[in-house]
């Protein structure tokens, strides 16, 4: 019998389903971790970590669901575990304060971005990016998933392990906040 | 021009310039504060959802999917030293099973006594493969190999199956195999290993002791991490 060999054909097949599973999540989860870390390097080190600890779970990533929403809560656990927590410590680290990436906003990825938007306006991005950093963490979280990342009030509230009233108050309460950021008009 | 009126034109409108030259909809808005509201929220909203992020860096996510890949399977390392257990990804685990010679003279001591019973750690649900490394002093060329697993574990792929059988070559040395253990649930699982070549036997155990899922996540369909 061929036992070994099975094991390791087998394992090739695997490899198929976790890249098949997971390909059309990377980039999303990359945007995500690029929102809370705010840094490009720190966004591909936190995705390139959760994957590394899925590539041994692919019969379980088979059963999930929804796994895009799935993906994203494991990511901001991640992301908790691994930027947030270090406060607890005696160290500080660099990473204590969300410190917004202004330098996105005039890439050219903006710019153009700019051009098939005509509603995105670089001087109102900037101010909102300082009015995001002046949110708590329970609220600009809830912002950057539902408000930036156009992920539901009911996916927000499984991702954040919320509830969605709770998750509609703190929304309520940042953009409340956030329009005093905004430059005069209306539109 | 009326409340329905003025939220509908808001919300289909998408150049702002043409909001601000439309008279009717700006004296609707001067007076009505719930309209102005909806508007400034609405500006909002859009601000916030073409927030720009900066693209990956070229090819990332195959890259990375391969990265992730590799780095989680067991390294196929052939090392004359069977007692060597550097260099292994830290997160595959390994248990070295080791096997003197099993024909011939029997069974020999090995040169660092194994306890009895080898362990790793599993979180509770998880499939992982475990590395088993057989190590003989001769070619045995029609050895079996016998794995029998008690109720708290099984073979990804091998679904109520509890024992599996099989005849196979061992080279002189190192041969590594790959078992994908799946811990069944949250209590200690055991896995005998059996060796058997002509009239001698050799077997080692090997305990998967449940332990805390290091991310904290639960899913719906009780996947843990």
């Amino acid at each position: 019998m061929s036992g070994i060999v099975d094991f390791f054909r087998r394992g090739k097949r695997q490899q198929d389903v976790f890249t098949e599973l997971l390909r059309p999540h990377v980039e999303l989860m990359y945007r995500m971790a690029y929102r809370w870390t705010q840094s490009s390097s720190d966004a591909e080190d936190l995705v390139q970590d959760i994957l590394t600890r899925l590539a041994t779970r692919v019969d379980e990533l088979q059963r999930v669901d929804m796994l895009r929403p799935w993906l994203i809560k494991i990511l901001y656990n991640r992301y908790v575990d691994l930027y947030r927590r270090q406060r607890n410590g005696p160290v500080a680290y660099e990473h204590e304060v969300w410190t917004p990436d202004e330098d996105a906003l005039s890439s050219p990825v903006a710019r153009a971005q700019d051009q098939r938007d005509p509603l995105g306006q670089m001087e109102d991005q900037r101010a909102l990016l300082k009015g995001l950093a002046q949110l708590d963490e329970g609220q600009r979280d809830v912002v950057l998933l539902h408000d930036v990342e156009g992920y539901t009030a009911l996916e927000v509230a499984d991702i954040l392990e919320l509830n969605v009233g709770t998750v509609k108050s703190r929304l309520h309460r940042a953009r409340a906040h956030l329009k005093k950021f905004l430059m005069a008009g209306t539109f | 021009m009326n409340c329905v009126d003025a939220k509908s034109r808001l919300d289909t409108a998408s150049d702002p310039q043409a909001l601000a030259a439309d008279q009717a909809l700006v004296a609707h808005l001067r007076d009505c504060a719930n309209c102005r509201d909806y508007a400034e929220e609405l500006r909002l909203t859009r601000l916030l959802r073409a927030l720009p992020a900066p693209p990956p860096s070229e090819g990332f996510a195959d890259r990375a999917l391969a990265q992730a890949w590799d780095a989680a399977q067991p390294r196929t390392e052939r090392s004359s030293a069977p007692y060597a257990w550097g260099g292994l990804a830290a997160s595959v685990l390994l248990a070295a099973v080791l096997f003197t010679q099993i024909g011939g003279d029997g069974p020999l001591a090995p040169e660092a006594p194994l306890p009895d019973i080898q362990v790793v750690q599993m979180a509770p649900n998880e499939v992982r493969p475990v590395n088993v490394r057989l190590v003989s002093k001769e070619a045995l060329p029609e050895a079996t190999i016998t794995i029998r697993l008690d109720r708290n574990l099984a073979l990804d792929g091998y679904p109520d199956t509890d024992t599996l059988s099989w005849q196979t070559a061992l080279a002189a040395g190192t041969n590594e195999l790959a078992l994908p253990l799946h811990l069944l649930g949250d209590e200690r699982g055991e896995v005998t290993i059996e060796i058997q070549s002509g009239s001698s036997r050799r077997h080692m155990k090997l305990a998967v002791e449940p332990r805390e899922n290091n991310l904290g996540i639960e899913s719906g369909s009780s996947i843990a991490l």
